[in-house]
């Protein structure tokens, strides 16, 4: 799948739909809620009316409810709690450096030819 | 979880599982329900033929015609774990052939939908109620039953037997005239 997503263009590689580790917890914990609900009320308004399908329907009216909420991942839900990550430590930054300065040289030795 | 191709997939999951559950419940709501009714039903017009019966074993079988009114209200079985019914009119009785002959003379299904109060008058038999022998003329106990499977959503096929029941002596002499 990363490998798709890797092949489409640019900017459609920037409605990136991840959201943190925080948020996940919550979107799981969302569907159980309201889902669980859905199925009590569907199996009342079921029972009541004598209609499995009606029961069917609550639940996928719930389901589709639902998908509004957690499938899109929406910043001020899932995404409130980034992951900061560590800064590259010196070290690398003064090798990366150094790096430059050797191509630099050897540009100047071709330029000398 | 993380991208949204895994939460529609946890969604879609765990929204079956709560129809699942739901069907089932609907199951436990209608399992211990009583799906017996009683009817009312008149059998006349009884004329037995002796015919060659070709299809078997070629000897003179008895072959029984007859009409019959029946009058049942299904109404009260139609909850919401039943589908339809198939409504079969049986015609048991015991022969010194066989110690228990079904003769399956009649069916019709029943959907939740329709009419589903019966009042049928002067219906003639959907099925040729054949002996296997001559055995049916003069007998004294064919028993009529009617019995009926409720196909439901969710569960098992049940089988209910309707709780009248028609004892019918039949006749005592064969009828010659052709099939009307």
């Amino acid at each position: 799948m990363d490998g798709m997503i890797a092949m489409l263009p640019a900017p459609l590689q920037q409605l990136s739909s991840h959201i943190d580790f925080q948020g996940q917890k919550v979107a799981e914990r969302t569907y159980q809620v309201i889902l669980t609900l859905a199925g009590i009320i569907g199996f009342f308004v079921g029972y009541s009316t004598q209609q499995l399908s009606y029961a069917m329907y609550t639940v996928m009216g719930a389901a589709v409810f639902t998908a509004l909420i957690i499938l899109p991942p929406w910043p001020f839900l899932f995404r409130k709690n980034p992951i900061v990550w560590q800064t590259p430590i010196e070290e690398q930054e003064a090798s990366s450096s150094s790096d430059n300065e050797k191509k630099d040289k050897k540009k100047e030795t071709k330029k000398t030819k | 979880m993380h991208n949204l191709l895994s939460r529609a997939n946890s969604l879609l999951a765990f929204t079956l599982w709560v129809m699942a559950a739901v069907t089932a419940a609907c199951f436990l709501s209608t399992v211990f329900l009583d799906y017996t009714v009683s009817n009312h039903l008149e059998v006349n017009d009884i004329k037995i033929r002796n015919v060659r019966d070709y299809a078997t074993d070629d000897k003179q079988a008895d072959l029984a015609t007859l009409a019959f009114n029946l009058k049942v209200d299904f109404s009260r079985l139609f909850n919401w774990n039943v589908k339809q019914l198939f409504v079969y009119l049986v015609a048991e009785y015991k022969s010194a052939e066989n110690a228990v002959n079904q003769v399956v003379i009649w069916d019709r299904i029943v959907e939740r939908a329709e009419r589903v109060v019966m009042d049928e008058i002067g219906v003639k038999t959907k099925y040729y109620f054949l002996d296997d022998g001559a055995h049916l003329l003069k007998h004294d106990n064919v028993t009529f039953v009617l019995r009926y499977n409720v196909i439901p959503n969710a569960g098992y096929l049940r089988l209910v037997q309707s709780t009248n029941q028609l004892v019918v002596p039949f006749p005592t002499t064969y009828t010659t005239t052709r099939r009307s």
